[in-house]
């Protein structure tokens, strides 16, 4: 253990460029618990999310060689998570085609802020029963940043699709978290 | 709402951009054994591609070999798809010329005409010729008897007496057939059939063979022919039964396909 924290991320990332075993598993421990909590968040469960991560890892040392240190590594490392995740879902669902159109609920007034309560877990959740297509467009918009028209080139769909994507499952995400909180603290609150 | 949208994706984003989960002890043996295969995927490519090369290579070569053999062997087994030839279109003069002199009925000249006939049937499209070869067959019978005792003494297959039923038919058919051609109608394909039979009983009847140009592959075939004198020409179409013609060959001098008979 002590050995682990001896080196810097750097130091490991130009051993790994050097393919030392040893440095890959080190800053995969160093790593993998944020990774995952990033795949997390593209995939229905934890099974496979482990399984993007695991393709996003081998990705990673595969690329190792072409980060050159511009900006953060565990900011390249996330890029090539998410890419590994929307990769997953085109090798296994035919994804952005299969957007369940039935789920676009009406638009809710609640005040949003009431999600404060709810935890990371529940919104996690609420996150992972989204069908693929709004999932993955509300975590690059909402939560990795990218603009539409990063996620049009990301994807595969018009700026378009992307923004009527986002706004659908805004919607679906609002309904869900109001019998969710519902449910967990009654209206009254 | 645009600010409601925004408040709402910064909570979601509050609470997940650090979300974090420990994954399983298995996903590290994976994650390794992953990276073995790429890596030996890696320095086997190359290896594997020169493999397939070879292999191709070889099946190239195989399948050309007998393609070559065949065509040098039997030259005939390409003569059904000949299915009009080049004398046939000058028949209607040379016929009245042999007309005359058949009738002294020499060997030789029994076999010319012989060979102008199989011709001149293979180019008639509409007559019956069952029909019309029954209302010949009789005056030629007897016709062979007469002048050629031997002949018919040897011969009693039928075959043998159909050989000189040509003239007097001959004619007729040779305008019928300008006729057809003027039309252009094509030949059917129980004609053809009729056509191979007798193609098959007279073998050794060698003649030279120039397509007619009935469709696109024909057209393209006679263009190739001036410009390519090669024996696989660079393109090479046949007609089929329904008189459809069908790519049966390239030739770009390194890749050759050539489809068999």
């Amino acid at each position: 253990m002590f050995l682990e924290n001896k080196y810097t991320t750097d130091e490991l990332v130009k051993r790994c460029k050097a393919g030392e075993r040893k440095a890959q598993e080190l800053l995969y421990k160093q790593f993998a618990s944020k990774m995952l909590g990033v795949c997390c968040r593209y995939a229905t469960d934890r099974m496979e999310a482990e399984d993007m991560m695991q393709n996003g890892f081998i990705r990673v040392f595969q690329k190792i060689e072409d980060f050159r240190g511009e900006g953060s590594f565990e900011g390249w490392m996330r890029r090539i998570m998410v890419h590994s995740s929307i990769e997953y879902y085109r090798k296994h669902h035919k994804m952005m085609q299969l957007v369940d159109l039935d789920e676009a609920g009406a638009e809710s007034t609640s005040n949003p802020l009431a999600t404060a309560k709810l935890e990371a877990d529940d919104l996690l959740l609420l996150i992972q029963q989204l069908s693929p297509g709004y999932r993955i467009v509300f975590n690059l918009y909402a939560i990795e940043g990218y603009s539409h028209r990063e996620i049009a080139a990301i994807v595969g769909i018009t700026e378009g699709a992307s923004k009527s994507q986002l706004s659908r499952a805004r919607s679906i995400l609002r309904e869900q978290v109001i019998k969710m909180e519902g449910k967990k603290y009654g209206y009254a609150g | 709402m645009d600010m409601q949208d925004k408040e709402f994706d910064d909570l979601f984003r509050s609470k997940l951009d650090g979300f974090e989960a420990e994954p399983s002890a298995n996903v590290w043996p994976k994650i390794t054994e992953g990276l073995e295969t790429q890596k030996r995927r890696k320095t086997f490519a190359p290896w594997l591609g020169i493999a397939a090369s070879i292999v191709v290579l070889i099946g190239v070569g195989l399948f050309f070999i007998p393609k070559k053999a065949n065509t040098g062997a039997k030259p005939q087994a390409k003569d059904p798809i000949a299915v009009i030839t080049h004398p046939a279109i000058k028949t209607p003069t040379v016929v009245t010329q042999t007309q005359v002199p058949a009738g002294a009925n020499t060997p030789a000249k029994l076999k010319q005409e012989t060979e102008i006939a199989r011709v001149e049937n293979k180019q008639t499209p509409n007559t019956g010729t069952s029909k019309a070869d029954d209302t010949v067959m009789a005056p030629e019978k007897t016709f062979v008897k007469d002048d050629h005792q031997v002949l018919a003494n040897i011969q009693t297959k039928p075959i043998t007496p159909a050989k000189p039923v040509v003239p007097d038919v001959t004619v007729q058919l040779a305008v019928k057939s300008s006729i057809d051609q003027l039309s252009g109608q094509g030949i059917k394909p129980d004609k053809l059939a009729s056509q191979n039979l007798a193609d098959n009983k007279k073998d050794s009847v060698l003649v030279k063979r120039k397509h007619k140009i009935h469709n696109f592959g024909d057209l393209v075939n006679l263009v190739v022919d001036k410009l390519d004198k090669r024996q696989d020409k660079v393109v090479q179409f046949a007609d089929d039964e329904d008189g459809d013609s069908h790519l049966t060959g390239v030739n770009l001098g390194i890749v050759k396909i050539k489809k068999g008979e």
